[in-house]
């Protein structure tokens, strides 16, 4: 178990491998943990997949049923929480406008198809949605979708997880989302931030620290022969505006990074000001290319 | 403690911070106090008391609660009062413990997008 958080010297070890059309990577401090590390990741990621997945049958989040599972009811907690603290700008009940705009199955296969729908509806409302403990009641014809929490929730998770039963530092990244628990690397861990339309910079952050990248560059599709994202406006029930083509935001855990900066694309214009506000490190890329930079996100080496 | 055990223990410890956070709490105080009507419903309306408009996070992201027994005059139907959304604002997402830095030698990862 490793519960210190001092950097260690170390060369790290990494493994890939794609999971929700996306790439998993895990990276240990200790390499000869990897393995393990990587078992642990594998399993957490595949019950969040059976509690959460919109697009399986089976899971909870399609069958809805009263006593939901503790993870389901963490990760639907958490799809709560963001919408409480963004004031809805992120909400769980996009479920059925997601669909109505053809993201209804992965989207490795809504790119391959042809949709011809145009229905846009706003969420109906997270505070239509009630949580006790794992008693859930969800009103008839509200559909649920978690995809703008879960990620980030199951990269904290699995990192805290991997950290908690090895003695090693882990970091865990879901497709853009980074978390990081235990021990750190000796100059700290170093990401690259290759958000699209923008030169890649590169920023080196603490132990514990998350980091979150929405974009409205990435899971587009056209739809009834509109190209459309996958970041939605709950208020319209459309995708937002393209004001920014990606913010990265670091924060304390990957869900706070994620909820930051997924806000940050539905908000627009007041995203600088409104992650000012709160004092997180953050960098956005516009329509063109230029970026703009929260004061404690570090100037970029030209 | 299973990893689903600790999560069940935290996710009870989140629930009743929002439960707060929502004046849910409060609202059951009040109404014992005779001053409210606790109406909890699907769409998680409650009429605004004193005690629900108490509810607010400091700084640091901890939620506590203060009774004011004052009326705020805010709203009477939502389940949170505008002051609770001035609150709410400051408490949305702590940063870095440790100053994010730039660095220019080789990465562990990278963040491109999702």
């Amino acid at each position: 178990m490793s519960t210190a958080t001092e950097p260690v010297a170390c060369v790290t070890a990494a493994r890939s491998w794609s999971v929700w059309s996306t790439t998993v990577e895990v990276v240990v401090t200790a390499p000869e943990t990897l393995d393990a590390a990587t078992a642990l990741v594998r399993d957490h990621l595949a019950e969040v997949d059976l509690a959460a997945n919109r697009f399986r049958e089976d899971s909870e989040i399609r069958r809805l049923p009263r006593n939901v599972s503790a993870l389901f009811a963490r990760h639907l907690d958490a799809a709560l929480h963001a919408a409480d603290v963004t004031d809805g700008l992120i909400d769980p009940t996009v479920g059925a406008t997601l669909r109505g705009i053809g993201y209804d199955q992965d989207i490795t296969l809504v790119l391959a198809g042809t949709n011809t729908r145009a229905l846009v509806h706003p969420a109906p409302g997270w505070t239509r949605v009630r949580l006790t403990g794992n008693s859930l009641e969800v009103p008839a014809g509200v559909e649920l979708d978690l995809g703008a929490t879960t990620k980030a929730l199951a990269a904290d998770d699995a990192a805290e997880l991997a950290a908690s039963r090895l003695p090693t530092g882990v970091l865990v990244n879901l497709g853009g989302d980074i978390a990081t628990a235990g021990p750190v690397p000796d100059q700290g861990w170093r990401i690259r931030i290759d958000a699209d339309g923008s030169a890649a910079t590169a920023i080196c952050v603490g132990a514990g620290t998350g980091v979150a990248t929405s974009s409205t560059r990435r899971r587009r599709w056209t739809n009834a022969g509109v190209e459309v994202h996958h970041i939605i406006d709950p208020r319209t029930g459309s995708p937002a505006a393209q004001t920014w083509q990606a913010v990265t935001v670091a924060a304390r855990s990957c869900l706070e990074a994620n909820i930051a900066s997924t806000a940050a694309i539905v908000l627009g214009d007041r995203a600088p000001a409104w992650l000012e506000r709160q004092g997180l490190p953050a960098r956005l890329v516009a329509a063109d290319g230029s970026v703009r930079r929260t004061t404690t996100w570090p100037a970029e080496d030209r | 403690m299973t990893h689903n055990d600790d999560l069940s223990r935290r996710n009870g410890r989140i629930q009743r911070l929002r439960a707060i956070r929502r004046g849910v709490l409060g609202t059951a105080v009040a109404s014992s106090l005779g001053i409210a009507t606790l109406l909890l419903t699907g769409t998680a309306h409650a009429t605004s008391t004193p005690a629900s408009a108490g509810a607010h996070h400091d700084v640091t992201g901890t939620t506590t609660t203060r009774a004011t027994g004052r009326t705020t005059g805010h709203h009477t139907t939502g389940h949170r009062t505008a002051r609770h959304h001035k609150a709410h604002r400051v408490a949305k997402a702590q940063a870095p413990s440790t100053p994010v830095q730039s660095t220019s030698t080789a990465t562990h990862s990278s963040s491109s997008g999702s």
